[in-house]
């Protein structure tokens, strides 16, 4: 009886081996906000996959439309308001969606770069009001959200990983059970990374100067705007990127924190390291890592505590 | 008669775990014929899960104008083309047994990966990359 009971153990475990076996993903790629999206999904459970992925790419298409026609349903915009505010609120008023009119002003958005005059900043920045918002700063973070709680997330066992246009969302953790690994770019040397986050359940997001600029008369004018200026923003950070469970919030607060600089960001941190923790490079390359991220680099790099 | 029975008892156990060990090689042979990797001067470029795959070609480029192209359907790979002088990776066929498809002019190598590789593959890899 006992060999009996062994023998069938044998095939209980040939049978749970099999079960392992690791499928291709259903991908997408789509070119919305502006920017490319790709759409990685592992697992969806109680849903097929690739009616799941159709599903995320109709709801991030339709969230742009209305977002561009300043259609968005009320509670869309209800829920980007409210994280904005949140972004405002913890980066001292640096992340600021009324920001709009003085970030078309330098042509970011439209293309139509340009260096606009002290005076015509000054004017744009006293007239600012809320009727003339962008959540273009924070649409990709919420985009992100939107696809996991409507679609890909809710369910343990779920696996699957967004990148919007930089604004990773990772739902659940590799089909394995080990975490996502994502790459940091290094905002000096854009051609590689410097190293790569551990990430569960989570969103994360880069800001950096180095994604969107222009350059006049040998200046380099970068699309992070500082609102106590209206100039790019110069506080000696080259990239923040901000992981937190929100990816409207961290979409906010990576621009929010680039403005203020490194000290600044991580007393913030220190105030609120339940909510996010960040990866900030200096633009002397300087790497400073918030201890509960799990990152790793072949550099060298500051944890903060 | 007790003996007897204790007889066939052991004969069941052991046509049991005779089945269940070679429902294992047979298993495990699968696995390590699930992923095909594909390699130029020694590096890892891309992985190919077979399970469910659409067939595609994958080209492979050098820097001095090499080019391979790679046909992966869900029965495994074949050098599909090559600018290579000798073609005897074109000849190779099927990517079958354990020995590799080679392209020794242009560095490339098509061949399954074992389970070590695998795990160290999905180790060092990294899913997204923040711009």
């Amino acid at each position: 009886m006992k060999r009996l009971l062994t023998a069938l153990l044998c095939i209980l475990l040939l049978a749970s081996c099999s079960a392992n076996n690791a499928k291709n993903p259903v991908t997408r790629e789509f070119f919305a906000m502006d920017t490319v999206m790709t759409l990685t999904i592992y697992s969806v459970r109680g849903a097929d996959r690739a009616q799941a992925a159709d599903e995320v790419v109709a709801l991030v298409e339709q969230l742009a439309e209305d977002i561009l026609d300043k259609n968005a349903t009320t509670a869309d915009e209800e829920e980007m308001m409210r994280w904005a505010t949140e972004a405002y609120n913890l980066t001292d008023g640096m992340f600021d969606v009324t920001l709009a009119p003085v970030i078309r002003a330098w042509g970011f958005g439209t293309g139509e770069y340009r260096v606009p005059a002290a005076d015509e900043l000054q004017a744009l920045l006293a007239s600012r009001n809320k009727d003339d918002i962008d959540y273009g700063g924070i649409a990709k973070g919420y985009a992100s959200d939107l696809a996991s709680s409507r679609v890909l997330g809710g369910q343990s066992g779920n696996s699957s990983i967004a990148d919007f246009g930089g604004n990773v969302c990772a739902v659940g953790s590799r089909p394995d059970g080990k975490p996502w690994r994502v790459a940091v770019r290094d905002p000096l040397n854009t051609e590689s990374t410097c190293g790569t986050l551990e990430l569960t359940n989570c969103a994360a997001v880069t800001s950096g100067g180095y994604q969107r600029n222009f350059t006049q008369d040998g200046v380099t004018y970068h699309h992070i705007i500082d609102p106590r200026t209206g100039y790019p923003a110069q506080s000696g950070l080259a990239s923040v990127t901000v992981v937190c469970e929100t990816g409207a919030l961290a979409d906010g607060l990576s621009t929010g924190l680039f403005v203020l600089g490194k000290e600044r960001a991580l007393e913030i941190w220190r105030e609120n390291r339940d909510k996010f923790d960040l990866v900030l490079i200096e633009e002397n390359g300087a790497l400073t890592v918030t201890d509960g991220l799990s990152f790793t680099s072949d550099r060298a790099f500051e944890v903060a505590s | 008669m007790k003996k007897r029975k204790h007889t066939l008892e052991i004969i069941i156990a052991a046509v049991f775990l005779i089945s269940s060990a070679t429902a294992l090689v047979i298993h495990l042979n699968r696995e390590s014929r699930g992923v095909i990797g594909v390699y130029r001067d020694g590096v890892l470029l891309s992985t190919f899960t077979l399970d469910g795959i659409e067939p595609l070609d994958y080209e492979v480029v050098g820097e001095n104008g090499e080019m391979n192209l790679v046909h992966i359907d869900s029965d495994g790979a074949r050098m599909l083309l090559a600018n290579c002088p000798d073609k005897l990776c074109v000849l190779h066929g099927k990517l079958a047994g354990n020995e590799p498809i080679i392209c020794l002019p242009n560095r490339v190598v098509v061949k399954w990966l074992s389970a070590a590789e695998l795990s160290a593959e999905t180790a060092s890899r990294t899913d997204a990359t923040l711009p």
